[in-house]
C-alpha cells in the first residue's frame, strides 16, 4: 500500500527543476522554423500507396502535492515520471485500394504511469472489412478516508492503550488499488454487401489489492485480492433481403469469473501470551467498542481476552456466470412512409459459486464463537428476455406518428446450500472445546487444530454447533413501456410533438429457507431449540447425548408481487427563429399509482430548455435549463425532491489566433423524506416512529448547491507560439442532518479548483515543445471534529508537464 | 375500473392504434412506391432518383469545387472515407461520390452552379439531412432508431455532430472530440463531470457514447445495454451484475441511479447523499429493515453506523448472506 503520510510529497528536487527548465529553454531557443513544415505535418508524407501522418509526444511530469496525498490519488492520481503522452499514426491509401487496408488509425495516450491509458486501432479495407480495437486501462486508486469510516471519536481515551495507538481511522476501510483493463475488439466483414458478418470480443479484467470489512463480533478489516474477469464473444450476420431492409442475428456468449478472496493479515495487537490479534476498526472507548476495557495492563497494551478479535480469517469464493444470448433484430424503411426497427433477445444462463469456503479463527464475544467454518455452493439461473419495437409513420410532409415499445423480463432463481461448523470458547486465550456427538449429525465437522475435547462454552446467543442451510430466492421483473407520439412540423423553422407513455412493471419475489441445526451441550436449549413454556418448540428433537436437532417444520415459500403503473405525457417543441439560432423545449409529466422504494417518485416533472445561438462566425452563445421535480408525498414518506440546473456557455474565436470560452452552471439539489432511526444523541422532542418501538422519526432534508465556472483562453501571439490559460472551478455548499455526532459535512461543503496554463512552441522541423502547468486544489470546510482535525482530506498539487511532440 | 384493467386498456389502445396505422399504411405505401416516379415523391423519406442522365459524376464537381468553398475542398473529400463511394462499380450513379449525398447535379451544372438546383445541407431541416445520411448508414442497431431519437426530435441532425468535409476527428468524421462535442448542448453534464467524484470522461477513459447511444434507442435517456441486455453500468462494474442468491432488489428493479449519480457527484462513490447511512435510511426507515426494534441500541446512529456499508459490504447483492455482510 502507499505511504499514507499526509504532510507533503515534494515530488522533485530543485536540481531536476533547473534541468527541466534548461532543457525547455534550449529547445525553445534552438532550431529554426519554417511555416511550410506545419503544413507538411498536416498533409503527411506519401510513401508507397499510402499517405502517412504520425506524431509522438513524449516528456515527463513533475508533481508536487501538499496535504492529503491519499485524496489526491483518489481524485487525480497523476504521478511524476517520464511519459508517452501520445502517439498516433494515420495511414490512408492514396488510390483507396491498399493491399491490406485502405485506412489505418492507431492512437494512444497515457503510457508510462498515468492512471488512464487508452489505445485505439482502426483498420478498414473498402468492401472487405472494418476492424476496431479499443484497449483501456484504468488505475483505480480509492482512499477517500470518510468512505466506510466508523468515525471513531478521539475521546474518551482508551485506558492502557499501547504506545502510538489512535482510534482515528485515517484510511478508508474500503480502500482500493485496482486496475481495470477493458478490451473491445470487433471485426465487420464485407461491410457493404447484402450479407455481412460480424465478430466481436470484449474482455474486462478488474484486479488488484483492496480492503473490505466484515461484521462478525466487531468490524474487521480484510485484505482482498480482487479479481473479476468478463469475456464476451459475439458473432453476428446481417442480411439485406429486401430493399432498405436489414435482418440481423447475433449469438453472444458472456462469461463472468469472480475470484476475489479475503484474508485478515492485520494482527497489529497482541494478547498477554504474545499471540497477534486484530481488534477491528470500530474503536470507541465510550461505547465499549470493541469491548469494555479493550486493553489490559500491566503490561500496557495487551488486548482484553474477552474482546471480539481475529487471529485469522480466510474466504474463498469462485463465482462463474455463463450467459449465452440470442438476438434477432431488423430495420426497414421498405415502405417509404414507414421506418421500422425491432429487436428480440433472450439470455438464459447459469450462475454458480462452487466451493465457497470461509473460515474464522478468533472470538466473537457476544456468541462465544471461537472457530467457524462455512462451506457451500450457490447455483441458479440468469434469464433475461427483451423485445423492442419502434416505428415512425410519416403520415404527411408535416405529420408523423411515432411508437416505441420496450418489453423486458428478467428472473433469477438462485439457491445457496451451505453448512457451518461452529466451535466455542470462554475467551481468546482458551481454545475451542470440541464435543463428540453420539448421535448422527448432518455433516462431520473437523475441529480446529488447537481445539480440546470437552463441552463447548456456549452463551445464550450462540448459534448452532452444526448447521445445514438451504436458501432459495427468486426475483422477477416484467416491464412493458410504450411511447406513442405525434409530431407536427409547423414549418421548416419549427416543430412540435405530443405523446403519451405508459409503463407497467410487475415485480415478484419469493423466498424459501430450510435448515437443520444441531445444538450441542452445554446450554443446548438455545436458539431454535430454546424451551418455550418448558417444552421443546416444533421441529426440535432430543438426540439422547444431550444435543438437540432442529429441522425446519414444513418450510413454506413467501411470494410477493408489486404492480406499478406509470402514465406520462410528453411534449416538445423546437424552433429555429434564425439560421443561427436553435432552441428546444421538452416536458415530461409522469404519475404512478405505486412505487417500489420510498425514494421513487410517484409524480415527476422534467423540463428541459436548450438554446444554441451563433450570431456571427466568431461568437457562439449556448444556454440550457433542466428542472426535475419528484414527489412521493404520501403518509409516512413525505418525499419531495428537485434537481435544477441552469447553465450558459460563450465562445469567442477570432480566426486561429485568439479564442475565449467561458461558462457557468448552477445546480440545486433538494430532498426531504421522513426517516426513522435510533440514536442516543437524537434531538429531544422527536416524534416516535409509528408502529416501531424504539425508533424516532425525523424529516431528513438534504440540500446541495453546486456552482461550476470554467474559462479557457487560447492566444497565438506568434505563428510558432500558442498560449493556453484556463480553469475549472467547482464550489459546493449544502446541508444534511448528521445522525452521528462525529460525522462531518466533508465534500458537501468543498471547493475543487483546477486552473491551468500552458505554452506550445513550434521549435522547428516537425518539432513542438510543450510546457503545461496544472493545479489541483481540493478544500473541505473543516470542523473541530476528530475526522477533520486528525484526518483532513484537503490537498493542493502542482503538476508540470514538459513534452516534445514530433510529427512525421 | 381496476388498475389492471386500466393498464390493459391503455396498452390495448396504443397497440391497436399502432397496428391499424401500420396496416392502413403498408399496402398503399408499397403501391405508391411503384406507381410514382421517384422525383415526384412527396414522402418525407428521401428516395434517390435512379435515372443516370440526371447525374454528372464527381469529376465534374471537382472542376468547380477543387478549392470552393474552401481551399483544397475536393482534396479533403478525396481523403475522406466517403470518397470510396466513387469506386463502387456495382451500384448506380445515385450512390456515387458527391451526388450520393447532394443528389443529382446535372441541373446544378447546367444552371451555372445554381445553388437552388442541388441539395445543400446547410439550410436543410434535420429530418431531410438524416434521411440522406441514413440512406446508407441505417445498418445495424447503432442508427436504426435515429428517427425516434431525442436528437432528431429536437431538430439535431447528423451534421450537427459530424462534418463530412471538415472533421476535427477523422474517425466518425466528428466535428469535435467527445465529450466537448456533447457538452456543446448538454452543459449540465459538463459541471457533473467536473465534480470531485466523477466517471473519467474528461480524462478520456470513458466516452459519453459508451453509455448513451446518440442515435437513439429503446431505453430511457438513450442508454445502451450490455450484450446480455442488462444495465449498461454492468459492462464495467461486472461484479455488481449478479445474479445473486440474496439480491438487493432495488439495484435490479430501480437501477443504479436509485442511489448513485452516474455522471459525477459531490459525494463519495457518486452517491446521491453525502452520508451513507442517509442513503440507506431514506428507504429502510419505518420498517423492520431499520433494525430490530427490540434492541434499540443495535443500530445506534450515534456510534459507528455513519456508513451502513462498513458492515453491509456486499450491498449490491450477496450469494451467501441475506444481510449482505459478505459476498
Amino acid at each position: 500500500m502507499r505511504d499514507s503520510t499526509r504532510t507533503s510529497r515534494q515530488g522533485f528536487l530543485k536540481l531536476d527543476v533547473l534541468r527541466c527548465i534548461g532543457l525547455a529553454a534550449l529547445l525553445v531557443c534552438s532550431v529554426g522554423v519554417a511555416r511550410a513544415q506545419e503544413e507538411q505535418e498536416l498533409t503527411g508524407v506519401d510513401q508507397g500507396n499510402y499517405n502517412i501522418k504520425q506524431s509522438i509526444e513524449f516528456g515527463g511530469r513533475l508533481v508536487s502535492v501538499k496535504g492529503d496525498t491519499q485524496t489526491y490519488d483518489t481524485f487525480t492520481n497523476l504521478q511524476q515520471g517520464p511519459r508517452l503522452l501520445g502517439f498516433s499514426t494515420e495511414m490512408t491509401s492514396l488510390n483507396h485500394h491498399g493491399t491490406l487496408f485502405d485506412r489505418l488509425s492507431f492512437s494512444n495516450f497515457g503510457y508510462g504511469g498515468d492512471p488512464n491509458d487508452v489505445s485505439r486501432l482502426r483498420m478498414s479495407k473498402n468492401q472487405w472489412y472494418n476492424f476496431d480495437a479499443l484497449f483501456r486501462k484504468d488505475q483505480n486508486f480509492w482512499n477517500y478516508s470518510l468512505q466506510a469510516n466508523p468515525l471513531n471519536p478521539a475521546t474518551p481515551a482508551f485506558a492502557n492503550a499501547p504506545a502510538g495507538f489512535t482510534p482515528i481511522i485515517s484510511n478508508s476501510p474500503h480502500l482500493m488499488n485496482t486496475r481495470r483493463k477493458l478490451g473491445d475488439y470487433s471485426l465487420l466483414l464485407m461491410p457493404q454487401s447484402r450479407v455481412r458478418f460480424r465478430l466481436g470480443y470484449s474482455r474486462n479484467i478488474n484486479e488488484g489489492p483492496a480492503f473490505s470489512s466484515i461484521h462478525q463480533g466487531t468490524e474487521q478489516l480484510l485484505f482482498q485480492d480482487w479479481k473479476t474477469t468478463v469475456n464476451t464473444y459475439r458473432a453476428g450476420v446481417d442480411f439485406r433481403l429486401f430493399s432498405r431492409t436489414n435482418f440481423s442475428y447475433d449469438q453472444i456468449w458472456n462469461n463472468y469469473k469472480g475470484d476475489t478472496g479475503a484474508t485478515d493479515p492485520f494482527q497489529l495487537f497482541s494478547l498477554s501470551n504474545g499471540q497477534g490479534v486484530d481488534i477491528g476498526v470500530s474503536l470507541n472507548a465510550g461505547a465499549n467498542q470493541p469491548c469494555a476495557g479493550t486493553f489490559n495492563g500491566p503490561p500496557v497494551g495487551d488486548v482484553n481476552p474477552a474482546c471480539s478479535a481475529y487471529f485469522d480469517f480466510f474466504r474463498h469464493a469462485r463465482t462463474r456466470t455463463s450467459a449465452p444470448t440470442e438476438q434477432f433484430s431488423m430495420q426497414s424503411n421498405y415502405w417509404k412512409q414507414l421506418d421500422l426497427s425491432a429487436r428480440v433477445s433472450y439470455t438464459g444462463g447459469d450462475a454458480n459459486m462452487f466451493g465457497y469456503n470461509q473460515s474464522f479463527d478468533g472470538r466473537e464475544s457476544r456468541t462465544s464463537l471461537r472457530n467457524d467454518l462455512i462451506a457451500g455452493n450457490a447455483m441458479g439461473r440468469r434469464v433475461m428476455a427483451t423485445a423492442d419495437f419502434g416505428a415512425t409513420w410519416h403520415i404527411t410532409d408535416r405529420w408523423s406518428f411515432l411508437d416505441s415499445f420496450h418489453f423486458s423480463n428478467f428472473h433469477y432463481p438462485m439457491e445457496f446450500d451451505s453448512s457451518e461448523c461452529s466451535f466455542f470458547s470462554a475467551n481468546l486465550l482458551t481454545s475451542a472445546k470440541i464435543f463428540t456427538p453420539l448421535s448422527t449429525v448432518p455433516i462431520n465437522c473437523t475441529g480446529p487444530a488447537d481445539g480440546t475435547a470437552g463441552t463447548p462454552t456456549h452463551s445464550a446467543s450462540s448459534a448452532a454447533d452444526v448447521s445445514v442451510f438451504l436458501n432459495s430466492n427468486f426475483l422477477k421483473q416484467d416491464e412493458k413501456t410504450n411511447l406513442a407520439e405525434v409530431e407536427y412540423q409547423i414549418s421548416s423553422k419549427a416543430g412540435a410533438r405530443l405523446g403519451f407513455r405508459n409503463r407497467h412493471r410487475a415485480i415478484a419475489d419469493d423466498f424459501f429457507s430450510a435448515s437443520t441445526l444441531v445444538y450441542f451441550p452445554g446450554n443446548a436449549n438455545r436458539g431454535s431449540c430454546a424451551l418455550v413454556a418448558g417444552a421443546l418448540p416444533p421441529g426440535c428433537t432430543a438426540n439422547g447425548d444431550g444435543s438437540f436437532t432442529f429441522v425446519t417444520p414444513s418450510p413454506t415459500t413467501n411470494p410477493s408481487e408489486e404492480q406499478i403503473n406509470e402514465y406520462a405525457g410528453v411534449f416538445g417543441i423546437w424552433a429555429q427563429p434564425t439560421a443561427n439560432w436553435r432552441i428546444s423545449f421538452d416536458a415530461d409529466l409522469m404519475s404512478a399509482d405505486n412505487t417500489f422504494t420510498r425514494i421513487s417518485p410517484r409524480q415527476s416533472q422534467e423540463y428541459r430548455i436548450r438554446s444554441k445561438y451563433r450570431p456571427t462566425s466568431w461568437l457562439s452563445l449556448d444556454g440550457s435549463v433542466r428542472i426535475w421535480e419528484g414527489r412521493d408525498n404520501v403518509d409516512q414518506v413525505n418525499n419531495l425532491q428537485h434537481d435544477r440546473s441552469y447553465g450558459f456557455n460563450a465562445t469567442f474565436q477570432h480566426e486561429d489566433k485568439f479564442a475565449v470560452e467561458f461558462g457557468y452552471d448552477y445546480n440545486d439539489v433538494f430532498s426531504q423524506i421522513l426517516i426513522c432511526y435510533v440514536s442516543s444523541t437524537a434531538p429531544k422532542g422527536l416524534a416516535k416512529c409509528p408502529g416501531v418501538i424504539g425508533l424516532v422519526q425525523q424529516l431528513s432534508t438534504y440540500t446541495n448547491t453546486s456552482q461550476y465556472g470554467h474559462v479557457d483562453v487560447m492566444w497565438k501571439p506568434l505563428h510558432r507560439l500558442t498560449a493556453h490559460l484556463g480553469a475549472d472551478l467547482t464550489g459546493t455548499d449544502g446541508s444534511t442532518i448528521l445522525l452521528d455526532p462525529n460525522a462531518v459535512p466533508g465534500p458537501l461543503n468543498s471547493k475543487w479548483l483546477k486552473p491551468y496554463a500552458g505554452l506550445d512552441y513550434r521549435l522547428g522541423k516537425n518539432w513542438t515543445g510543450r510546457a503545461y502547468w496544472g493545479y489541483y486544489g481540493y478544500h473541505e470546510d473543516l470542523t473541530a471534529l476528530s475526522q477533520d482535525v486528525f484526518a483532513p482530506r484537503g490537498f493542493h498539487a502542482n503538476t508540470t508537464t514538459l513534452s516534445l511532440r514530433y510529427a512525421f | 375500473m381496476t388498475h389492471t384493467s386500466q393498464r390493459h386498456l391503455a396498452f390495448a389502445m396504443s397497440f391497436t392504434a399502432a397496428a391499424v396505422l401500420a396496416l392502413v399504411l403498408i399496402v398503399p405505401g408499397h403501391a405508391q412506391d411503384k406507381a410514382k416516379p421517384a422525383k415526384q415523391q412527396t414522402s418525407k423519406t428521401y428516395q434517390r432518383p435512379t435515372d443516370p442522365s440526371l447525374y454528372v459524376g464527381a469529376e465534374t464537381c471537382k472542376t468547380c469545387h477543387a478549392d470552393m468553398p474552401s481551399k483544397d475542398f475536393y482534396k479533403h473529400y478525396e481523403d475522406s472515407p466517403h470518397f470510396a463511394t466513387t469506386l463502387d462499380t456495382k451500384k448506380g450513379p445515385e450512390w456515387h461520390g458527391c451526388e450520393a449525398c447532394h443528389g443529382p447535379g446535372k441541373e446544378h451544372v447546367e444552371g451555372g452552379g445554381d445553388k437552388s438546383k442541388i441539395f445543400a445541407f446547410k439550410n436543410a431541416s434535420a429530418k431531410e439531412i438524416s434521411e440522406r445520411c441514413l440512406g446508407c448508414h441505417t445498418y445495424g442497431d447503432e442508427h436504426s432508431n435515429f428517427a425516434r431519437s431525442a436528437h432528431l426530435q429536437n431538430n439535431v441532425s447528423c451534421v450537427d455532430c459530424h462534418s463530412p468535409h471538415h472533421p476535427k476527428e477523422s474517425q466518425g468524421l466528428m466535428k469535435e472530440k467527445q465529450p466537448q462535442l456533447c457538452y456543446g448542448c448538454h452543459q449540465e453534464t459538463s459541471q457533473q463531470f467536473n465534480r470531485p467524484f466523477h466517471h473519467r470522461v474528461n480524462e478520456g477513459m470513458v466516452q459519453c457514447s459508451d453509455c448513451h447511444n446518440p442515435h437513439g434507442g429503446f431505453l430511457n435517456r438513450q442508454l445502451r445495454a450490455t450484450s446480455t441486455q442488462d444495465l449498461v453500468c454492468f459492462k464495467c462494474h461486472s461484479d455488481k451484475a449478479g445474479p445473486f442468491v440474496f439480491e438487493h432488489e432495488a439495484v435490479k428493479v430501480e437501477g443504479c441511479t436509485a442511489c448513485h449519480m452516474p455522471h459525477g457527484s459531490s459525494n463519495p462513490r457518486l452517491l446521491k447523499r453525502s452520508q451513507v447511512n442517509l442513503v440507506c435510511l431514506e428507504c429502510h426507515a419505518f420498517t423492520v429493515d431499520a433494525g430490530p426494534a427490540a434492541i434499540p441500541t443495535f443500530h445506534n446512529q450515534a456510534q459507528k453506523y455513519q456508513a451502513c456499508t462498513l458492515c453491509h459490504t456486499a450491498i449490491h447483492g450477496s450469494n451467501t448472506n441475506k444481510f449482505f455482510f459478505q459476498p
